[in-house]
């Protein structure tokens, strides 16, 4: 073939672009750490790049919003625990009463404790998370419970919601306890042996008594309830913390360089581009109209 | 018999021959990197002989008489002009291509940190949040910012792609304009080649100037020509006449309403324009078919997302006291132009009136919240197969496939352009070392006729001044 000299320049011209475009893309990849800086460079890394990212930060949104049903669950829990606590206290405040040896002074006094006891639940049952009360179903603004005279006002006619919170990829969780279901017998049973105490009347107080053991039944239910539920919400963090790790390894495996090889094929590139540069300023100034006299 | 003067005419012949061969040299070392050039060379050819000794009773022969230019010869191939028109055509297609996709691939920035599936993600988790703490005003704030940043990332996307077709269109109006001004010069030099050639004449240059038309045509439209028995040059794009002979057909561009008043190209007929390569051709195939796919995906998206939410958003309750019920979250549609205008109800920016709870008065209802948060895990798309995550992912990968493929298209055809370029150069370029060895051939051949003419002279001397003067 009959090589003439425009087609030696374009030929360099060609070679020294071809070097320079390649030794772009390495170095792109090289500054960046990244495999890839659009689609087009690898559209099926990409796509997965893509959703795996998507996935990492759906699952970060549901971490953050599982702190905030995590605190509400453990407010719960520690409410559910206090008034425990009460209904054992009054049960032994009421076993104290039957007790033969009480005179009528003696059980009044008692029933002011039982009174102090009842006041106190009211003000458990009324507890708050951030601002919201736990125990008011859907109605979190509205005080559910108030103590005025010795008597308990049910300010929220259902407490029962659901409360539902989400677990992540579509699932859900009920997170609240029904308030009124749930403290209406211990209220109830505190006041009644509250009444029995101060009416001296210890067959009522009996039957109080009985009554007490069943409602704090019931709120031990629930705060074993919660609890469940709790743990599962705890699980469900681990999970996702782990699900997290192994998905931050999947993409970075997608879409990270090999640093390694990558800067040996720079340096490589750049041999052959330095070569090609070269090559072309050696080629180009000669013809024979340089060797003739 | 032969005369003396006749043999001094011979070598002046050859003398007057080497110099139109060195003129030609000088041309060819002077074009040496003109586009369009193609290489020349003066034809020579041995001038007709004729009989010596006609009238003796010995006949010796045919002698010659030396040497005469016969033409400026110019190298061209025709197929090789032919083939490289149609890869040049098919590269440019191609290059346009790539760079408008890539240009469309990078505005839309899609594996960035603020890439649209980001942002539609950003926009679930802050009703995520929402739900699971409802009367939270930063959250519902929260919820209308993502919201107003959602409507911004399909506003900005679609006003991208609409500046990208915009862009095409500009690139459309000039080169319709350069086509049919390149199309009036090769009509002219049809003109003046017919006339040179009928007059016997080889109009290289004329023909260079045309041969270098007829490459941008292609280059342009994907023009492809014949050449007529009287020089002549017939030029055509997608099988209508562009040049016939001395007259030409013109193409016009003109708003087409219909296609939101883009410029349509159609033939001074009539007839629409449809070039199948070349800069147009990928101009209208990037403006008409690529974006408006990419659009059309957008738009999808954005409509499904838009009447999901608001479906959602209506049915739902506000905070109390105001209960606010039957508030969309996105304006409604005036257009179908979707993703280019949707914006978030101005309502939704008072934080009370964002739809968290299913009925009225139940501020820690967290329901209808919880639903729009899980808009994402539902298979809106693709006729209910795909999540409008999978189906911008799956948007956003085939126009990478898209770059690359037109990428790897477009360097395949520059290969095979330049190849077809390397082989039409082999044929037409000129070579600096060659038209250096022919310099040294003509410059000899020229110093030695005009030695002959030198020698004659003597010869010629000795008869004039030596003869006839024996005994002086």
């Amino acid at each position: 073939m009959r090589v003439t000299s425009q087609m030696m320049v374009d030929q360099s011209i060609a070679n020294m672009n071809q070097g320079a475009e390649r030794l772009n893309e390495l170095q792109n990849r090289a500054a960046t750490g990244k495999q890839f800086q659009v689609a087009s460079d690898d559209p099926s890394r990409a796509a997965t790049s893509l959703t795996l990212n998507s996935t990492i930060s759906r699952n970060a949104g549901t971490l953050t919003s599982l702190g905030t049903t995590g605190d509400w669950l453990s407010g719960t829990l520690q409410a559910l625990q206090q008034m425990l606590d009460l209904g054992t206290q009054a049960q032994s405040v009421a076993k104290q009463g039957l007790s033969d040896t009480q005179g009528a002074a003696e059980r009044t006094a008692l029933g002011k404790q039982m009174d102090a006891l009842l006041q106190e639940a009211v003000s458990v049952a009324d507890n708050t998370q951030n601002g919201q009360y736990l125990f008011a179903g859907f109605q979190v603004n509205t005080v559910p419970f108030t103590y005025a005279g010795g008597a308990v006002t049910y300010n929220v006619a259902s407490t029962a919601g659901p409360i539902q919170h989400s677990l992540g990829s579509g699932q859900q969780l009920t997170v609240n306890i029904d308030g009124n279901a749930t403290f209406k017998p211990l209220f109830d049973s505190l006041a009644s042996a509250r009444d029995a105490l101060l009416n001296n009347d210890p067959a009522a107080l009996q039957a109080a008594l009985t009554n007490l053991a069943s409602a704090a039944n019931g709120v031990s239910a629930a705060n074993s309830l919660t609890g469940t539920r709790s743990q599962q919400v705890a699980s469900t963090v681990d999970l996702l913390t782990q699900t997290q790790t192994s998905l931050k390894t999947l993409l970075s495996q997608n879409e990270d360089a090999n640093m390694a090889e990558t800067l040996s094929l720079l340096a490589q590139q750049q041999t052959v581009y330095q070569s090609s540069v070269q090559v072309g300023s050696r080629v180009l100034p000669s013809s024979l109209f340089d060797f003739l006299k | 018999m032969t005369s003396s003067m006749g043999n001094i005419n011979l070598a002046l012949g050859a003398v007057l021959a080497e110099e139109q061969s060195m003129r030609v040299t000088e041309q060819n070392v002077a074009n040496a990197s003109t586009p369009g050039y193609r290489r020349q060379s003066a034809a020579l050819a041995a001038a007709p002989s004729y009989a010596l000794g006609f009238n003796s009773a010995s006949r010796v022969g045919l002698v010659g008489q030396g040497v005469t230019v016969e033409s400026i010869q110019r190298f061209t191939s025709a197929y090789l002009d032919t083939s490289y028109r149609a890869s040049t055509a098919a590269a440019q297609q191609g290059a346009l291509t790539r760079d408008a996709l890539t240009q469309v691939q990078s505005t839309l920035n899609e594996t960035g940190a603020s890439g649209l599936t980001q942002v539609m993600d950003n926009f679930s988790q802050a009703w995520q949040a929402l739900a699971a703490d409802p009367t939270n005003t930063s959250l519902r704030t929260a919820v209308a910012q993502s919201g107003h940043a959602l409507a911004s990332a399909f506003n900005g996307r679609a006003q991208a792609l609409l500046d990208a077709r915009t862009r095409q269109d500009q690139g459309i109006t000039s080169d319709v304009a350069q086509v049919n001004q390149l199309a009036t010069q090769v009509a002219q030099l049809n003109s003046q080649v017919a006339q040179a050639q009928a007059a016997g004449n080889q109009p290289n240059d004329l023909l260079d100037q045309r041969d270098t038309a007829l490459d941008k045509l292609g280059q342009l439209a994907g023009a492809v020509s014949y050449t007529q028995a009287n020089g002549e040059v017939t030029v055509s794009i997608g099988g209508h006449a562009l040049v016939t002979g001395t007259s030409t057909s013109a193409l016009t561009a003109a708003p087409d309403p219909a296609n939101s008043n883009l410029q349509a190209v159609t033939w001074s007929d009539g007839q629409s324009f449809r070039p199948a390569s070349g800069d147009l051709g990928g101009l209208l195939n990037v403006r008409d078919q690529l974006i408006p796919a990419q659009q059309a995906g957008l738009n999808a998206t954005a409509q499904a997302l838009a009447q999901r939410v608001n479906a959602l958003q209506s049915a739902g309750t506000g905070l109390p006291p105001a209960n606010s019920t039957g508030l969309p979250f996105f304006n409604t549609f005036a257009t179908t132009n979707y993703a280019l205008e949707i914006t978030v109800n101005p309502a939704m920016d008072t934080p009370a009136n964002i739809a968290a709870a299913g009925a009225a008065n139940q501020a820690g209802d967290g329901s209808v919240a919880l639903a729009i948060a899980g808009v994402q895990n539902e298979k809106l798309m693709s006729g209910g197969t795909a999540t409008l995550n999978q189906a911008y992912t799956a948007q956003v990968s085939a126009l990478g496939l898209a770059v690359q493929q037109a990428t790897q298209g477009a360097s395949d055809q520059q290969l095979v352009a330049g190849a077809l370029d390397g082989q039409r150069q082999s044929v037409s370029g000129v070579s600096l070392d060659e038209e250096a060895a022919h310099l040294v051939q003509q410059q000899q051949a020229y110093n030695a006729a005009a030695r002959l003419m030198t020698t004659m002279d003597d010869m010629l001397n000795t008869v004039i001044s030596g003869m006839g003067r024996v005994g002086l």
